[in-house]
């Protein structure tokens, strides 16, 4: 289990940006034909529309999609709102078209896009799913009060636990309770996020850099507004280290204080794009060597990485929430030489061993 | 390069509704969970902490149990040791007293004996008078004829007593 | 489809798990580092418009020196 775990992790986190590039300059060779690199990013990318299936010839065959409301904001025209279907096949509405699924104003003036796209709608989907199971297990611990757990309430309490006693507790320590609800929801938000993203026809909400980087924000509002003079100690003297060299150490820290959830950021979204670049890769194969013979093969590997997927979406939604939970715990420590980095960390600075 | 540039709108809508869930899962549903988890545990916990302290109670009832069992043990001793002091004492005195008692009549055999031998001492001395009275009286009767046939009477009386 | 999880890690194994996500993370922490220092170097040659990307080279240096700084300060704090 954990060798499998560990050789997952090496291959799941460190090809990411090979597989990338390699998608994007498919992109630029064959036009006329099947294209597997746009077909990926538009897969992987957000859409004005709920795209699920083409049906018959790409041009005139049958497109099941469910168009979704676009809310557009313009400050010299105000608020408006209306169905992405007007906007279909590239053509104008009220002024507005998309280009590349990015929304312009056809006098090029500045347009804010509100619009609920196919990753918005899959993000209140997942908004709606989370509070109906959580309250759902909150109800049976009310129904069993005192008892064993039952039904759901089972399968999600050693996960509740789990992530009180071996994240929250240990790398926080004493204060954790304070942090429980942002850590439960995050872990949740993205684990069956990650699970609905591998769902065929779905979006690829955690694999979108705009809802990571929420995320990450969050983390280190959270990390800096549970911070205490220790914390800030550390940065600005950061113990051990001579006063000539804080005018170099104090950036350095200061940039370790914004990279780590930026790391946290781009993790999560490499991660999950990635797992969804290779998925889609393999299908890709059949179509770029236009074999049947070749199907089952790239089937089967897609399938493969489908299942890893399954473990990536917990290992993901876990080390967002660890990592997440260790910075806040190195802010909330009240040692003098607190770590950063590791929570519970108690060694000593290596400055200090000479 | 599209796909790592952040939408300002994904990111106004993760915002709003990634705030919105966080706030109401908080209230109604890690609220209550992690509270009746730590309910659980630290009934748990009680459960087990008066398990120990009854377990503890219970060893405290068997060592009271244990020395009333001694106390009684020394007390049945202690009642058998006085119950055979006692019988020895009985035997000990009834011994005595059965001694006292025998040497009482032998005491009381020894004086009748006693008394027997003065009665039939004085009866052999009244006995001897009154056959000397006898004698003398026969004597006397014979005097006047004959003194020497009187001598020889006296001596065949006297023998006669001598042979009794 | 949450069925197929697997049961988080226990204990020792969560241990492992820990500390892995932990020095993995470090990578990342390394490569966010020196990108960002690139990437504020390369926007502030644009800006400035320089003939040679002095603050590019600069940056970068500054983003290995300090990602270096990092790595070495978290990896010789041993648990």
């Amino acid at each position: 289990m954990k060798r499998l775990l560990i050789a997952l992790f090496c291959i799941l986190t460190l090809p990411v940006f090979a597989n990338e590039p390699a998608a994007t300059t498919a992109e630029a060779t064959d036009q006329e034909a099947f294209n597997p690199g746009e077909m990926i990013l538009h897969h992987i990318g957000d859409s004005h529309e709920w795209h699920f299936a083409t049906l018959g010839n790409a041009e005139h065959g049958t497109h099941v999609t469910i168009p979704l409301p676009v809310i557009a904001y313009q400050p010299a025209k105000g608020l408006s709102v209306f169905s992405s279907s007007k906007l279909a096949h590239g053509q104008a509405y009220n002024g507005l078209k998309l280009e590349h699924e990015h929304l312009m104003a056809e006098d090029g003036s500045k347009v804010y896009d509100f619009s609920i796209t196919k990753n918005t709608a899959s993000l209140i989907l997942s908004a709606v799913l989370l509070l109906l199971v959580f309250t759902a297990v909150a109800s049976g611990y009310k129904k069993n009060h005192g008892k064993a757990p039952k039904g759901v309430q089972s399968f999600f309490e050693p996960i509740i636990l789990f992530i009180r006693d071996e994240v929250a507790k240990k790398s926080i320590g004493p204060k954790y309770e304070r942090y429980m609800p942002y850590l439960l929801t995050v872990f949740f938000f993205i684990w069956f996020n990650n699970l609905l993203g591998l769902m065929p026809g779905a979006a690829n909400l955690t694999g979108n850099i705009a809802v990571t980087f929420t995320l990450a924000v969050l983390t280190l509002i959270i990390t800096l507004a549970s911070s205490n003079k220790y914390y800030w100690a550390h940065i600005f003297a950061t113990p051990g280290v001579p006063k000539a060299l804080l005018p170099i150490m104090i950036p350095v820290e200061l940039i370790g204080i914004v990279v780590k959830p930026f790391s946290l950021m781009v993790r999560l979204f490499a991660n999950i794009t990635a797992g969804h670049i290779v998925i889609l890769s393999f299908i890709s194969l059949i179509f770029i060597f236009k074999s049947a013979a070749l199907a089952p093969v790239s089937l089967a590997f897609g399938l493969f990485i489908n299942v890893l997927e399954l473990l990536v979406a917990i290992l993901q939604a876990y080390i967002f929430t660890l990592l997440t939970a260790m910075y806040i715990g190195g802010a909330v420590e009240t040692h003098h030489d607190a770590d950063l980095q590791m929570g519970g960390g108690n060694g000593v600075e290596p400055a200090h061993a000479h | 390069m599209q796909i790592v540039t952040p939408e300002f709108g994904l990111i106004f809508w993760q915002l709003v509704i990634f705030l919105t869930v966080l706030f109401l899962l908080a209230k109604f549903a890690w609220k209550p969970i992690l509270l009746s988890l730590k309910e659980r545990e630290d009934s748990i916990e009680s459960a087990l902490r008066m398990a120990d302290q009854a377990k503890l109670e219970m060893q405290q009832l068997k060592a009271g149990n244990e020395k009333l069992l001694t106390d009684a043990r020394i007390e049945r001793d202690k009642m058998m040791q006085e119950a055979s002091q006692m019988a020895n004492q009985l035997v000990e005195t009834a011994k005595n007293k059965a001694t006292e008692e025998g040497s009482r009549m032998i005491m009381q055999a020894r004086e009748a004996i006693q008394n027997e031998k003065n009665a039939a001492l004085t009866e052999v001395k009244n006995t001897a008078a009154k056959l000397s009275i006898d004698i003398a009286e026969r004597i006397l009767r014979r005097e006047l004829a004959d003194s020497s046939s009187q001598q020889q009477l006296v001596d065949s009386y006297l023998k006669d007593v001598k042979l009794n | 489809m949450p069925a197929d999880a697997p049961p988080p890690p226990k204990s020792n194994d969560s241990d492992r798990l820990r500390s892995f996500a932990k020095y993995s993370g470090l990578g990342f922490q390394m490569l966010a580092i020196i990108g960002l220092c690139t990437w504020g170097g390369l926007k502030l040659d644009a800006y400035f418009q320089n003939k040679n990307p002095w603050y590019t080279i600069g940056l970068m240096v500054f983003g290995l020196l300090a990602a270096t700084y990092q790595i070495i300060r978290a990896v010789s704090r041993n648990e």
